[in-house]
C-alpha cells in the first residue's frame, strides 16, 4: 500500500472518498513494521490487535457516515515515557518493566478523542536521557536513511518511526532538544512547544521544569495540526497556560530572522554551516525579510546550566521507582538494599550518571554553588533571548552541530555526546517555542535539520515561517 | 542552665478532599480505596494543589496571629522511605504560608516561628511477623506543620501551650486534633545549655510530651553535671520504658535536598481572600472565655472549663437562652454534666438544652430537692427518658404538706436521742445528720429546707 506515508489531511480524504478503510491501513502498517522495524528497532511495543480493532470501530463511522475527528484513521506513534492506559510503560528502562500504566495522559486523551489510532509505543533513551538512542534497555535505535547511524535521541525511536513510514505521526518529549535533534538527524518536522502550552499529565517526568511534548510529522502542516489537538490548559497540570489557541495569521508579515554568526564559528560542521547560510540569504531576498546577524552569548553556558538543572530535577523526578509499589523489585536483607540493589540495577549508566550528578548540585552546602547559579544563569539566557526577540522575530540555528553519527561512536564520551545538544537545550531552559525543520542532506546522504525559535506563545507566526521556508527548501532541494 | 523547648507540631487538616489529588480525606477505612495514581507516585503524575486546605491553613495562622504570605512557594523535600511513594514530600522550605505568630498562656506567650502546608505520608502498620505493610488511604492527606520557636522554658509549658493550640484548631474547625488517631502529632527540640540539643520523636499524646521532656531535661543536666557534652541527636521517646533513647546522631541526619517544586506555580493569595477568611474566624477559647467571666460574672476556672470544647460552650450558652441563671447553670455543666461525658460530647448525652434549664430551675425554685435532680439526670442519660417528664413525677409525689414530715421528723428525733442531746449541748453541727436521717425516711421526696425547718421547730419544743 503506497498511500501508507501520507501526510494526516490526504489520508483522512482518502478515507472519506472510499479508497480504503482505516482497518486496511492499519493491517498494511502492522505488516510492514513487523517485517521492517526489526532492522531499525523504532517501537518498543506495537499494539496490533488494539489498533486494528480500534480501526475496525472507525470503519463503521465512515460506513454509517458518523461525525469523525480531524485525526480520523490516523496512526500515531507514542514515545514510551507517555502513558497509554493499560499498555507497559518501560521508558526504556529496565526499572519499569512490567509496568501498565493505569491512566491515559492528557495528551493521548486528547487524540483519541480526535479519533486517532495509537498504533505502538516507540523506543528512546532511557527516560529521556541520551541524544542518539543508545541508552535503552530495548536496543539502540537505527536511523532508517542510513544503516548504522544513530537517529538522534532520545525521542529516536518516534523520529524513526516517522521517517521509515511506521506511522503518520508521532508523539516525543523534549527536555534538552529530544524531539527536535532527532528529527533533524531522521529528515523529518519536530517541534517543541512553549514550555505550559502541553499537558504533561501522563508524561514520565525526567525534568518538569523543561520537559514538554511535541509532535514529529513528515511536515509542518501535520505537525501544526498534532499541536493544535494536544495544546491547551489541563486542570490536571498546573504549569499549563490558561490562554486562547494560537493561530497562523493570515496576513502578510515582514519577518525579522536573527542568526547567531559568530556562535556558528565554532564546532558546526561545514556542510551545515553553509547550507543554513545559503538557505537563509536566499529565502530573505526571495521574500523581502529582514536577516540580522544577532549575538547569543549566554549560549555557551547553557550545557553545563541545563546538566545541573535537569539532573537536580531528575534525581528527585526518578526517586520514585524505588521498587516498593510497582515496576522492578530486587529483593534485598533490609530496606536500603532493597532500593541500593533495585536502583543500581534497574537504572542504565546514563541514567545513574545524572541522578547521581543532580543529587550531588542539590546538597546541602553546594546546593547555592551549583543550582541556585544556575537558576540564575537561566534566567540570563532568557533575558537575552528577550532581548534578541525585541530587534527580531525569529532566532536560526542548526539543530544539531553535526549529523546523525555512526552508532558507537560517542556513547563512550558523555560530553563530546552532551554537545550535540548545544542549539537546543537553550529553548528548553528558557520555555520557548522551536521547531526543527529538514533542509536537505549532506554529501553523505544524512539530513540537516534547521532550527527555528520563538517568542513563548507565538507558534502562530512561528508555523507560518516554517511553512514558507519547508515550501522554500522543498522547491530547491526535493524532498 | 535555661531550658529551652521548641514545638514543630503536624496537624491533619480535615477537608473534604487530600492535598494533591480528588481522592477522599478520611480516616481509616479498607487499607488502600481512597487511593489514585497521583497519591500513589506513579509515573507521570502532577500534583493540583487544594484550594480548601490552603484557606484552612490561612484561617489557622490568621488565628495564630501569623503574617499570611501572599506569595510562598512548595518545595520538594527528598528522602527515601517506602511511605513516601513520589520518594519526596511536597513541602515548604524557605516561604511559608504563614510567618510568626503567637500563642497566649498563663506565663507569657509561646512564638511561633512558622506554618507550612504539605502533604501527609502513608501509614505504615507493622505485623506480629516482621512485616511492614502500607496503607495509602492516609498519604496525601493535607498537613499544617506548626514551628515554634525555642521558647518554652518547661513542660508543663509546653503541654499548656498544645492544649490551647489544639483547642483553638478545633474551634477553626479545621481540623478534629485527635491525637489518638495522629491528627495532632508533636515533635520537640529541647536543650538545657547554650551547647547541643536533641530532637524528640515519638510524642504520641499530651502525657508523653510531658514525661518525655522532663524526662530528657533531667537526662542532659545530668550529662553536663559529669562534664561531659550534650551531643546533638534526635532521640525517640519510649512509653514503655519510660525513656528516651538515641534513633540518629548527628552525622547521619539526612541531607533532604531541598528544592523549589517544579510541577508547581507559586502560592499567590488575594488580599481580598486574606480579608474573607479574617472576617470567617470564629470568637477564639480565650476571646469567649474573657466574655464568659465579663458577662456571666463566671470564675476564671469555671470558664475556662466551660470553654474547652466549643461545643460545651455554646451548649452552656443555649442553655442560659432558656433559663439565665450562669453561675447556676455552670455549676450544673460543671459538676453534674461533665461527670458523663467528656466536654467535646456533651452534645452526644442526647439532652436538649431546654431540659437542662428546667432541670436547674425547678431545683432553684425548690420543686425538686438537688438530689433528686441528679437522680433524674442520671436516669434521663441511663433510660433516655425526657427530663421533663421525670420532673413532672417527681413533682407530683414530692411531699408538700408539715403533716406527714413532722411525723418523720418525731420519729428520727425519737431514734437518735443522743444525737438530740449533742444538740441540745451546742453542737448544733448534727442538724444536718438529722436532716439526713428525716430524708432517708421520706425516701428524699422533701425539700431539705422545709425539713430544716421543722426539725429546728421541734428541737426548740424539746429544750
Amino acid at each position: 500500500m503506497k498511500e501508507l506515508n501520507l501526510p494526516v489531511h490526504l489520508l483522512i480524504e482518502k478515507y472519506k472518498k472510499g479508497d480504503f478503510l482505516p482497518s486496511q491501513l492499519i493491517e498494511s502498517l502492522i505488516k510492514k513494521i513487523k517485517e521492517k522495524d526489526k532492522h531499525i528497532n523504532s517501537f518498543i511495543k506495537v499494539f496490533e490487535n488494539q489498533a486494528i480493532e480500534r480501526a475496525k470501530i472507525l470503519d463503521k463511522k465512515i460506513k454509517n457516515k458518523e461525525k469523525t475527528g480531524s485525526l480520523f484513521g490516523v496512526p500515531v506513534a507514542i514515545k514510551d515515557n507517555i502513558l497509554v492506559k493499560d499498555a507497559e510503560t518501560t521508558c526504556a528502562s529496565k526499572i519499569l518493566k512490567g509496568y501498565i500504566a493505569t491512566y491515559n495522559a492528557t495528551v493521548v486523551e486528547k487524540l483519541l478523542l480526535e479519533d486517532a489510532i495509537i498504533i505502538g509505543k516507540t523506543n528512546m533513551d532511557e527516560f529521556g536521557m541520551g541524544s542518539s538512542n543508545e541508552f535503552s534497555s530495548s536496543g539502540p535505535v537505527h536511523n532508517p536513511l542510513k544503516k548504522g547511524y544513530v537517529p538522534g535521541g532520545s525521542s529516536g525511536g518516534s523520529a524513526a518511526a516517522i521517517a521509515a513510514g511506521f506511522a503518520t505521526c508521532a508523539l516525543g518529549s523534549d527536555t534538552g532538544g529530544s524531539v527536535r535533534q532527532p528529527a533533524a538527524f531522521c529528515g523529518v518536522v519536530g517541534f517543541k512547544p512553549t514550555y505550559g502550552r502541553v499537558s504533561r499529565y501522563g508524561l514520565v517526568a525526567f525534568a518538569s521544569s523543561c520537559d514538554q511534548i511535541g509532535p514529529i510529522t513528515i511536515n509542518v502542516m501535520d505537525s501544526w495540526t498534532i499541536f493544535r489537538i494536544i495544546a491547551g490548559f489541563d486542570e490536571k497540570d498546573k504549569t499549563t497556560f490558561d490562554v486562547p489557541a494560537p493561530e497562523i495569521p493570515e496576513e502578510e508579515i515582514k519577518f525579522r530572522i536573527g542568526f547567531p554568526e559568530k556562535l556558528l564559528e565554532q564546532g558546526v560542521e561545514e556542510e551545515i554551516k553553509a547550507r543554513l547560510d545559503e538557505i537563509l540569504r536566499e529565502f530573505v531576498k526571495s521574500k523581502n525579510y529582514e536577516l540580522k546577524n544577532i549575538e547569543m552569548r549566554s549560549f555557551r553556558y547553557a550545557i553545563p546550566v541545563y546538566h545541573i538543572i535537569t539532573g537536580a530535577e531528575a534525581s528527585s523526578n526518578l526517586a520514585r521507582f524505588d521498587g516498593i509499589r510497582y515496576g522492578l523489585r530486587l529483593e534485598g536483607k533490609y530496606l536500603e538494599e532493597v532500593y541500593k540493589k533495585t536502583r543500581g540495577y534497574g537504572f542504565g549508566e546514563e541514567v545513574l550518571r545524572r541522578i547521581i550528578m543532580g543529587g550531588f548540585a542539590l546538597r546541602s552546602g553546594y546546593y547555592e554553588e551549583y543550582y541556585i547559579k544556575a537558576q540564575k544563569a537561566r534566567s540570563m539566557i532568557l533575558e537575552e533571548f528577550m532581548d534578541n526577540f525585541e530587534k527580531v522575530d525569529f532566532i536560526i540555528t542548526p539543530t544539531s552541530p553535526f549529523p546523525a553519527f555512526k552508532i558507537g561512536e560517542k556513547v563512550e564520551d558523555p560530553i563530546k555526546l552532551y554537545l550535540s545538544d548545544i542549539f537546543t537545550v537553550s529553548a528548553n531552559l528558557s520555555g520557548i517555542p522551536a521547531i526543527s525543520i529538514p533542509c536537505g542532506k549532506t554529501g553523505e546522504g544524512l539530513p540537516i535539520g534547521m532550527q527555528i525559535m520563538a517568542k513563548p506563545l507565538d507558534e502562530g507566526r512561528l508555523f507560518k515561517l516554517s511553512l514558507q521556508l519547508e515550501d522554500f527548501i522543498k522547491q530547491r532541494y526535493g524532498n | 542552665m535555661e531550658t529551652k523547648i521548641g514545638l514543630e507540631i503536624h496537624v491533619e487538616l480535615s477537608t473534604e478532599t487530600k492535598m494533591f489529588c480528588p481522592c477522599k480525606n478520611e480516616y481509616g477505612g479498607e487499607p488502600n480505596t481512597r487511593i489514585c495514581p497521583v497519591c500513589m507516585g506513579e509515573p507521570g503524575i502532577l500534583p493540583s494543589p487544594n484550594f480548601e486546605a490552603v484557606k484552612k491553613a490561612v484561617k489557622v495562622g490568621i488565628a495564630l496571629n501569623s503574617k499570611i504570605n501572599r506569595f510562598s512557594i512548595f518545595t520538594r523535600k527528598n528522602y527515601f522511605y517506602p511511605d513516601l511513594p513520589k520518594g519526596y514530600q511536597i513541602t515548604q522550605y524557605g516561604t511559608s504560608i504563614a510567618e510568626g505568630g503567637s500563642v497566649n498562656i498563663k506565663s507569657g506567650s509561646v512564638y511561633l516561628e512558622r506554618i507550612n502546608i504539605e502533604e501527609e505520608t502513608a501509614k505504615s502498620i507493622y505485623t506480629e511477623n516482621g512485616e511492614v505493610l502500607l496503607d495509602f488511604n492516609r498519604c496525601g492527606i493535607p498537613l499544617l506543620e506548626i514551628v515554634t520557636l525555642p521558647c518554652i522554658k518547661s513542660p508543663e509549658e509546653a503541654v499548656e501551650f498544645l492544649k490551647e493550640l489544639r483547642r483553638i484548631i478545633r474551634y477553626l474547625g479545621v481540623s478534629e486534633c485527635d491525637m489518638e488517631k495522629g491528627m495532632f502529632r508533636v515533635d520537640s527540640n529541647v536543650s538545657v545549655s547554650k551547647e547541643g540539643r536533641a530532637e524528640l520523636k515519638n510524642l504520641n499524646s499530651l502525657k508523653a510530651v510531658y514525661e518525655g521532656l522532663l524526662y530528657e531535661i533531667k537526662r542532659q543536666k545530668e550529662v553536663i553535671e559529669k562534664g561531659e557534652k550534650i551531643r546533638r541527636e534526635t532521640r525517640l521517646w519510649d512509653e514503655f520504658k519510660k525513656e528516651t533513647r538515641v534513633m540518629r546522631v548527628k552525622e547521619e541526619e539526612l541531607d533532604y535536598r531541598y528544592f523549589p517544586e517544579p510541577d508547581l506555580p507559586p502560592l499567590e493569595l488575594s488580599t481580598e481572600l486574606i480579608e474573607k477568611i479574617k472576617k470567617e474566624i470564629p470568637e477564639l477559647p480565650y476571646q469567649k472565655k474573657q466574655r464568659f467571666v465579663k458577662l456571666y460574672f463566671l470564675d476564671e476556672k469555671d470558664a475556662e472549663i466551660l470553654v474547652s470544647e466549643k461545643e460545651l460552650a455554646d451548649y452552656f450558652e443555649e442553655i442560659l437562652k432558656f433559663y439565665k441563671n450562669p453561675e447556676d447553670v455552670s455549676s450544673w455543666v460543671i459538676t453534674e454534666l461533665l461527670a458523663y461525658t467528656e466536654p467535646e460530647n456533651t452534645r452526644k448525652l442526647g439532652l436538649s438544652a431546654s431540659e437542662i434549664a428546667q432541670l436547674v430551675k425547678s431545683v432553684n425554685e425548690n420543686k425538686i430537692t438537688r438530689n433528686i435532680g441528679k437522680e433524674i439526670l442520671k436516669r434521663s442519660i441511663s433510660e433516655k427518658i425526657p427530663i421533663s417528664e421525670l420532673i413532672k413525677k417527681e413533682e407530683k409525689s414530692i411531699i408538700k404538706g408539715d403533716d406527714i414530715i413532722e411525723s418523720a421528723v418525731k420519729e428520727v428525733i425519737e431514734e437518735n436521742p443522743d444525737v438530740v442531746e449533742k444538740y441540745i449541748k451546742g453542737k448544733k453541727g448534727v442538724l444536718g445528720f438529722l436532716i439526713g436521717q428525716t430524708m432517708k425516711k421520706l425516701k428524699g421526696r422533701a425539700d431539705p429546707k422545709q425539713v430544716g425547718k421543722l426539725i429546728l421547730k421541734k428541737l426548740e419544743k424539746n429544750s
